[in-house]
């Protein structure tokens, strides 16, 4: 009960930024009709990732750290909530998006391509659940202003890491075959990245969150 | 209601060291002392919001980390507003209420009323005084056994105060109901407290009932060439100037007063005053 109520806490921090988001949410819905539908569902939910982080901001300013110490709450609690409002909000604007790929796919092609919908849709949700796990933590550990340079970190740190070493692999031919083995095993079998898709979301929002908990008990 | 003891905390620059004081239902207890003195940092302990080193935090004769359902009888008012500045105050109630059983809403909109508070003004368009009032119907509008405030008259001019303090006055009349009220507006104490409890940096310097600490203590003035070493010894915060001094001293210590020197009653600032100045 008490994690449904912070849930709702949330969803009320939030509530003044309601107007703002669905403005903002126009430009996926402008980038699907000029450019490409399935990258729409990827802005849309990359942006929504992003956009959540704004709660930190909120609840820092609010003092609800003084208000969660006068709420019949536990810490846990708080941040268990705090992850399960993030889900809640990128599967809702998934959903959302999804919806929008149908109806300008109706209404620019008159055909739905359900695989590339569903791809992208696997695909942009596994993106915002993983920046959500990567971030959080920081945010939990750091002041706003702190953990918005930190949580940064990580992303350049793979960037810088990941593409030479990715660019070093793929001359490798037999990498490059297993790699591209796995992309079309995933592009055939759609339910298959489906599932797996939530399972790795479901696992790094899990790990992120234990994190969390245990640097915030660390901390007080 | 309220019975801590040996209880401590260590920061990098700050510690608190063996706090013990007890609360008993149906009193009001000041925690005074200055700023920095571990205030907060008690009250903070007690919510939980910080983690103890050592020591006892019973309330209602159980530890909160152990049922923290029992939040439910404890209703605090920080000096600072916890509350979302774009919401309206009935967003307030709608995200507030949800979390107690015993929230009535009739009570919050009776002090809303009071307070001339009205429903559909937003949370950043209230005065730092009326901030402070919100946050009280929030807190005594769930029926809380306990009510702890921290520092919440320092905003508020004197007549604000002394409705505040007509409000406590009426919240203890229910004998179940006990207050916690840190500040440093000791004239307050003066009106309402029951209890005491003193603190300098990070110590208790006094805990019990607000009247003994008057008789426990008096300042002691004199000529600098009344001054012997042996009651030098048992002054606190003993301050020099160029004619005489004046310090604080122990009701136990009176045998050591020479001649030529006068004792006065001493006040809760005195108090604070003295024992700060003692090195």
């Amino acid at each position: 009960m008490a994690i449904k109520n912070l849930i709702k806490l949330d969803f009320y921090a939030m509530k003044p930024l309601v107007r703002i988001m669905i403005i903002f949410l126009i430009i996926p819905i402008i980038l699907g009709i000029v450019a490409d539908l399935g990258a729409s569902i990827l802005v849309t939910l990359t942006f929504i990732a992003f956009m959540l982080n704004v709660v930190f901001s909120i609840t820092e300013k609010s003092n609800f750290n003084k208000l969660y110490g006068t709420l019949p709450v536990r810490m846990t609690q708080c941040i268990i909530s705090r992850y399960l409002f993030s889900s809640i909000v990128v599967v809702f604007a998934g959903i959302l998006s999804f919806a929008n790929y149908i109806i300008l796919s109706l209404a620019l092609n008159g055909i739905i391509d359900w695989k590339r919908g569903g791809e992208f849709l696997a695909l942009s949700m596994l993106i915002a659940f993983l920046f959500i796990s990567i971030q959080y933590p920081f945010y939990f550990s750091f002041e706003y202003s702190k953990a918005m340079i930190m949580s940064i970190l990580p992303y350049v740190l793979c960037f810088a890491i990941g593409v030479p070493l990715t660019q070093y692999l793929m001359k490798n031919d037999s990498f490059r075959i297993i790699i591209m083995g796995i992309i079309k095993y995933f592009s055939d079998n759609i339910l298959v990245m489906l599932v797996s898709g939530i399972t790795i979301s479901m696992l790094v929002m899990t790990i992120s969150c234990i994190i969390s908990i245990k640097i915030r008990k660390k901390e007080i | 209601m309220i019975e801590i003891s040996n209880l401590s905390k260590n920061f990098k620059d700050f510690s608190l060291h063996n706090v013990s004081f007890t609360l008993p239902d149906g009193f009001i207890m000041g925690l005074v002392g200055k700023n920095g003195a571990g205030k907060t940092t008690t009250i903070k302990l007690i919510l939980e919001l910080l983690q103890k080193e050592t020591g006892t935090i019973k309330v209602f004769g159980n530890e909160i980390k152990d049922n923290f359902d029992m939040k439910q009888d404890i209703a605090v008012v920080f000096d600072d507003l916890f509350f979302v500045e774009d919401w309206k105050i009935s967003d307030v109630e709608s995200a507030i209420s949800p979390f107690y059983i015993r929230w009535n809403s009739s009570t919050f909109h009776g002090y809303l009323e009071k307070f001339n508070l009205a429903t559909n003004k937003k949370v950043k368009e209230l005065s730092k005084g009326m901030k402070i009032k919100l946050m009280l119907a929030v807190a005594l509008s769930h029926k809380a056994r306990l009510l702890i405030l921290d520092e919440p008259t320092s905003v508020l001019d004197p007549v604000a105060r002394d409705e505040l303090l007509d409000i406590l006055l009426q919240y203890i009349e229910d004998e179940n109901n006990s207050i916690l009220f840190s500040t440093h507006i000791t004239s307050d104490l003066d009106k309402i407290a029951d209890y005491l409890t003193i603190m300098n940096n990070g110590n208790i310097f006094y805990t019990g009932i607000k009247d003994e600490l008057f008789e426990k203590y008096c300042i002691v003035k004199g000529g600098l060439e009344t001054l012997t070493s042996e009651i030098e010894n048992h002054l606190i915060g003993l301050k020099k100037g160029t004619t005489g001094f004046s310090a604080l001293l122990d009701i136990q210590n009176m045998k050591y007063i020479a001649s030529g020197m006068i004792t006065e009653k001493a006040t809760i600032d005195d108090i604070l005053i003295y024992i700060n100045s003692e090195k």
